[in-house]
């Protein structure tokens, strides 16, 4: 037997203490992700030329996918106003994710006694056998640890009540949740509707949590019953899970922001815009089929 | 009588409640694919939509599983 099915736990572990303050492993890869994205940043953008070279052209593919996704979603001005939080949002989460896939993320670390289970003493740099899982990792995927996505979702939720805020006034924005124009039913709804508020939280925080804590045990435990082969298709899936999971966050966080700043009964004026969309794009496909049809000389 | 089934509990908790959203995003993605397949120039939009619709049955699988593990770790851990 070469090693232990590994100790699964849902709290993330304290590494060291600055200042009597706890700095967790979780927290520690957080701030390497916003280093990694802003070094993305940097290197990409560092000798910008109006032709871009390579690493430019990614960054600006993906800064023009979300900022079309919003421009869709939301209308141009508003649009605008989103993207920032729509693409921190999304490429944060998304490089939080990924680390999952990085070999040794979870597996180097410091040796520990207090796992559950372990002998006392533990010797060499290798853990075999019975003490394989006698660890405290120092780097742990952001998404696994709850305080992460609590904390997202939270200011998800809150930008969205200031953006209800600041779009529709404040007369609007509280005449959503209390309302005595509808008769009794409108104020049940627009109170069911404030009581929807704060579960948005619970359901945004959970979903991530779930779906990347999942992915993580699942990792483990195939890399356990099959080890070196069995997980590599796995690794395909938990890409693309962290991948879906980052757009879903975004995208939700997008719907939630536009469904905020749009007043009640103006469902109308969504659906103009919705065809006003829906023909630009037919526009572009004629023009497209259209330039084709050029022959080249 | 002191029975004490945590890990049944944490497998039924989970394995019941991927039911239902199994059957929901069967539902969901079905007829988005016959949509992309008749219309195809509006597969972006059927497709958004489509990822929109799973998620939100895919939450209820994600409580199921939260569920599991407070029973496995905090429930089980109590006692």
């Amino acid at each position: 037997m070469f090693g232990k099915l590994p100790h699964i736990a849902v709290p993330s572990d304290v590494l060291f203490t600055i200042g009597g303050y706890p700095v967790y492993n979780t927290f520690l890869i957080t701030i390497l992700s916003a280093l990694v994205i802003i070094g993305m940043f940097y290197i990409a953008l560092r000798k910008s030329r109006i032709i871009p070279h390579r690493a430019q052209n990614l960054v600006e593919w993906i800064f023009t996918s979300i900022l079309n996704l919003c421009y869709e979603v939301a209308g141009k001005k508003n649009g605008r106003r989103f993207f920032p939080w729509v693409l921190t949002i999304f490429l944060l989460v998304l490089i939080s994710n990924w680390w999952e896939v990085i070999p040794g993320i979870e597996t180097i670390g410091t040796k520990s006694a207090e796992v559950p289970g372990c002998p006392e003493q533990l010797s060499g740099i290798l853990l075999w056998g019975n003490s394989a899982n006698c660890i405290v990792p120092w780097l742990r995927p952001p998404s696994t640890d709850l305080n992460f996505t609590i904390a997202l979702a939270v200011i998800s939720v809150v930008a969205t009540q200031i953006y209800g805020f600041k779009v529709l006034g404040a007369g609007k924005q509280l005449g959503r949740y209390f309302t005595l124009k509808d008769g009794p039913m409108g104020l049940v709804v627009g109170l069911l509707e404030l009581a929807l508020e704060p579960l948005r939280i619970l359901s945004l925080s959970f979903r991530l949590f779930g779906n990347l804590f999942a992915g993580d045990v699942l990792l483990l435990v195939i890399g356990f019953l099959l080890p070196v082969v069995g997980v590599i298709p796995f690794y395909f899936l938990e890409l693309f899970v962290g991948f879906i999971q980052a757009f879903v966050f975004a995208f939700l966080t997008l719907i939630f922001m536009t469904l905020g700043t749009t007043a009640h009964g103006h469902e109308d004026h969504e659906e103009e815009h919705m065809a006003e969309v829906a023909h630009e794009d037919h526009a572009r496909v004629e023009h497209a089929l259209k330039r084709e049809e050029v022959p080249v000389a | 009588m002191n029975l004490q089934f945590f890990e049944l509990a944490a497998a039924l908790a989970i394995g019941l409640g991927a039911i239902g959203p199994g059957i929901g995003i069967g539902l969901i993605a079905g007829p988005a694919l016959a949509a992309m397949g008749r219309n195809p120039e509006a597969a972006g939009i059927v497709r958004t939509n489509m990822i929109l619709a799973i998620v939100f049955a895919e939450a209820v699988s994600i409580y199921a599983l939260v569920v599991a593990l407070i029973i496995l770790f905090v429930v089980g851990n109590v006692h």
